[in-house]
């Protein structure tokens, strides 16, 4: 009995000792696994996983990133050529990592972990237009800040993401509040600043990613390629008559001395950004979304000029339609030396569900926002006064759209805005024409075709340059026919061909 | 009588041991630094792929001279060479003799405290990395910098001029900066050559009533030749990187923008941009093989025309 006693003491005591193991071992199991990650983004504002949306994300999704954010734009390169890949790589480069031999395939990762995600066949089409081998039948990144027709058709309130000209509204209502309906408004609005301040440059023209690129849109076309006729006809907007306009009304202002050359060298973002803040700019080229880009000037420029204001230009009445192609822009990958593939794909399908992509952009749902009767955030008190603080990028860092979409996006920047800003930002945007399968054709990595738009892509800015600089009509016709005689060496017409080929092909398989 | 030589071979191997020892490291570092990587050239006349990782190298399909005749085909193909030429030679012709210069006007200084702080002064800039450089040359030298707002305001200038952006002066802007940046570090090498010259001949020169300048050049330039002749050589070898500093890479990335493309635009920089930004390896190695040849047969007429005139060369 005794015997029996101790037995059933011991057993007891031996239960209690495992118990808390058992706890334990659910911990361990529950602790983040931590990835490296590669931002090939040398102007991402983040350069560490960190602050209240990061955190939450790992607690939810199971991995914590080391972050690397890349120092210039070879560093890729160098790692895929020195087979130093981190775990995950996050690039706008897609078609670079699209292969089997540098990452795994989200289809076999997420059937090998059993992963419960099935992720959009239109954006699994879209992943596989950039795979390295196009017989390829796997997909290795669903492509970011993409939406269907049918979702864009079903969105309220937003625009999607165009390029924007901000003003300064405080000089303009001390201008009379000259009109700026059309073109021609918006090219007098700045002989006027340059006569009533000379000291103030009217364009900056320094954005090395929006440079220009407004004037453009609204002249020729938002997109690198358009359908110029309606036989499906795909044409590099270089030849087209709109870009010829536009390249003209570039070298108008020149002549004026609307901007500075020097300006046309800048190579980093917030040079360009500095000046408008600084007041020495009168209108800046930058994406159009009212915030964080136009709260930020705002902010900033008040912090010099208390009574300053910074308004977007809405779009043109004058302005052609323009067509616009967006299937993404960004993709992330699991690479091959990923320590935890398992991990990372979880991670990934987690921040790609509804809850992941609201919570990287949005914040914490019932904390930071609540959702409105079109699904719209609607951010608590707390949240915007964070945002519109200087520390918000690091306390909130809701930065990470790697796999958002385009809406999720829209959503954040165009919550809470004032009626009198929306309807500058949602005017005339019936003139904006989306064709999606113009960027799915755009050729792979690689091909003969790639390899003729990297060289146009190489060759454009500094034969633009030449074009927008001209003195005389002499030089500007001289330097247009040349930059013509040049793409056509480069094999322009092999590349329309190709286009339009192309884009025909996935329309059809797409229904776009 | 074989084995009696062999033996006094490996005698006078270990004899000389120390010496082998530094000789053996130097052909070492040359095998794995120089010559292995040479065998990377042949992805120049194949369709490399870089994730096939090295075994591609081997594997992949033979193209031939594709990626020559691309390049010379290019659009760019007149320009990238007129560039790396026109800089590469304007280097040679100015900055080259300025050290020479520099050191023969130092060495006639006879305030010593004066002569080893301009000697400091000159040869400091060297340290001083090309990124810290352009970002120096943009606040002297933009529109808003303070060499535009001097010639403004001492008016000089009635418009800001374009130092960074102008094409026209591009070529300008890196010999000057060239020189500024390594003039003082070349010094130091023909000083030392100028300081192993018998002082018994200065002395006879100066009792036979030679002139200062009589003195550099009868009895000074004929010293140093054989320095001035190896520095060349080794000059013209790397003419087309930039010459004695080796710095047009780092000029043209550094300093050149799109609107000075025109003459700021180089092979090497272009090599670095379709090779590793773009991606295109064997395109990129085949443009680096075509400035490699062109160096190589610089090096070797060089040194013909040295051997011819100097009645010295390198090799």
């Amino acid at each position: 009995m005794k015997k029996q006693l101790l037995s059933l003491v011991l057993a007891g005591s031996m239960c209690m000792t495992l118990a808390p193991m058992a706890v334990f071992a659910e911990e361990a199991e529950a602790e983040p696994v931590t990835l490296d990650l590669f931002v090939d983004f040398t102007w991402f504002p983040q350069d560490s996983w960190q602050g209240i949306i990061p955190q939450e994300l790992t607690k939810n999704g199971g991995v914590n990133f080391e972050v690397t954010r890349a120092a210039d734009d070879g560093q890729l390169g160098l790692m895929i050529a020195s087979g130093e890949l981190p775990d995950l790589v996050w690039t706008d480069d897609v078609s670079k990592l699209c292969d089997p031999e540098l990452v795994y395939s989200y289809d076999e990762l997420i059937a090998e972990y059993g992963i419960d995600w099935e992720p959009d066949s239109e954006r699994i089409g879209i992943a596989k237009t950039h795979n390295i081998d196009p017989e390829d039948e796997h997909y290795y990144t669903i492509v970011q800040n993409y939406n269907t027709q049918e979702e864009w058709a079903n969105a309220k309130g937003v625009a999607p993401g165009v390029s924007g000209l901000y003003y300064r509204k405080d000089i303009w209502e001390a201008l009379g509040s000259p009109s700026m309906d059309t073109l021609e408004d918006i090219f007098n609005v700045m002989g006027m600043v340059k006569e009533a301040y000379p000291d103030m440059m009217p364009l900056n023209a320094g954005n090395n990613v929006w440079r220009l690129s407004c004037f453009c849109d609204w002249l020729a076309s938002s997109n690198e390629f358009l359908y110029t006729d309606d036989a499906g006809t795909v044409q590099l907007r270089d030849e087209t008559e709109g870009f010829y306009n536009y390249l003209k009304f570039v070298n108008r202002m020149y002549k004026a001395g609307y901007f500075s050359v020097e300006n046309l060298a800048l190579t980093v973002e917030d040079d360009a950004r500095q000046q408008e803040i600084s007041g020495l700019t009168f209108m800046y080229e930058w994406n159009a979304r009212p915030t964080p880009q136009m709260e930020n000037l705002n902010r900033d420029l008040k912090k010099e000029f208390p009574d300053g204001q910074i308004a977007l230009v809405p779009i043109p009445d004058d302005a052609v339609e323009q067509q616009r192609a967006n299937s993404g822009w960004a993709g992330l990958f699991i690479s091959k030396n990923c320590k935890d593939p398992e991990a990372a794909i979880k991670m990934v399908a987690y921040m790609n569900s509804e809850e992941g992509r609201h919570l990287a952009l949005w914040g914490r749902e019932g904390i930071d926002w609540v959702a409105d009767e079109n699904g719209a955030p609607q951010f608590t008190e707390e949240y915007l006064t964070a945002r519109a603080g200087d520390t918000f990028t690091t306390d909130y860092a809701n930065d990470w759209y790697m796999c958002t979409t385009e809406l999720d996006e829209a959503y954040t920047y165009y919550s809470g805005l004032d009626e009198e800003n929306l309807a500058d930002f949602t005017k005339n945007l019936d003139k904006i024409v989306s064709y999606p399968e113009l960027a799915v054709a755009l050729p792979a990595s690689g091909s003969d075709e790639a390899v003729i738009r990297s060289k146009i892509n190489d060759a454009r800015n500094a034969e633009l340059v030449k074009i927008y600089t001209a003195e005389s009509d002499e030089e500007f016709e001289a330097a247009y026919e040349n930059w013509m005689s040049i793409i056509k060496q480069i094999g322009v017409e092999k590349l329309d061909a190709y286009m339009t080929e192309r884009a025909a092909q996935l329309k059809e398989q797409f229904g776009f | 009588m074989l084995m009696t030589e062999k033996k006094s071979f490996w005698k006078r191997f270990k004899k000389q041991s120390a010496i082998q020892a530094f000789v053996w490291a130097g052909i070492l570092y040359l095998v794995i630094f120089n010559v292995i990587p040479m065998f990377g050239l042949i992805i120049g006349f194949k369709d490399y792929r870089i994730s096939t990782g090295i075994s591609g190298m081997f594997t992949s399909k033979w193209v031939g001279f594709k990626y020559f005749m691309e390049f010379v085909n290019d659009y760019k193909f007149d320009r990238l060479v007129r560039n790396t030429i026109a800089l590469s030679v304007l280097k040679l012709i100015f900055t080259f003799p300025m050290p020479i210069l520099f050191a023969l006007m130092v060495n006639e200084l006879r305030n010593l405290r004066f002569k080893k702080v301009l000697q400091t002064a000159s040869y400091l800039p060297h340290f001083i990395s090309w990124i810290i450089i352009s970002g120096i040359s943009f606040q002297f030298l933009s529109k808003n910098g303070i060499i535009n707002t001097l010639l403004s305001s001492l008016h000089l200038i009635s418009a800001p001029i374009n130092f960074l952006t102008d094409p026209k002066l591009f070529w300008g802007l890196a010999v000057g900066l060239d020189i500024w940046k390594e003039m003082g570090w070349w010094t130091i090498i023909f000083l030392a050559s100028i300081v192993g010259i018998s002082q018994e001949l200065y002395e006879a020169a100066q009792i036979d009533g030679a002139s200062r300048m009589q003195r550099i050049r009868y009895i000074t330039m004929p010293n140093i030749k054989t320095t001035i002749v190896i520095v060349l050589i080794m000059t013209i070898g790397n003419l087309l990187g930039g010459g004695l500093s080796g710095s047009n890479f780092e000029q043209s990335y550094l300093l050149g923008n799109s609107v000075n493309a025109d003459t700021s635009e180089i092979i090497q920089a272009y090599v670095f941009r379709v090779g590793l930004q773009e991606g295109r390896y064997s395109y990129a190695t085949a443009v680096g093989l075509v400035q490699s040849i062109i160096s190589l047969l610089l090096i070797f007429a060089s040194n013909f025309t040295s051997k011819k005139l100097a009645g010295s060369g390198l090799f």
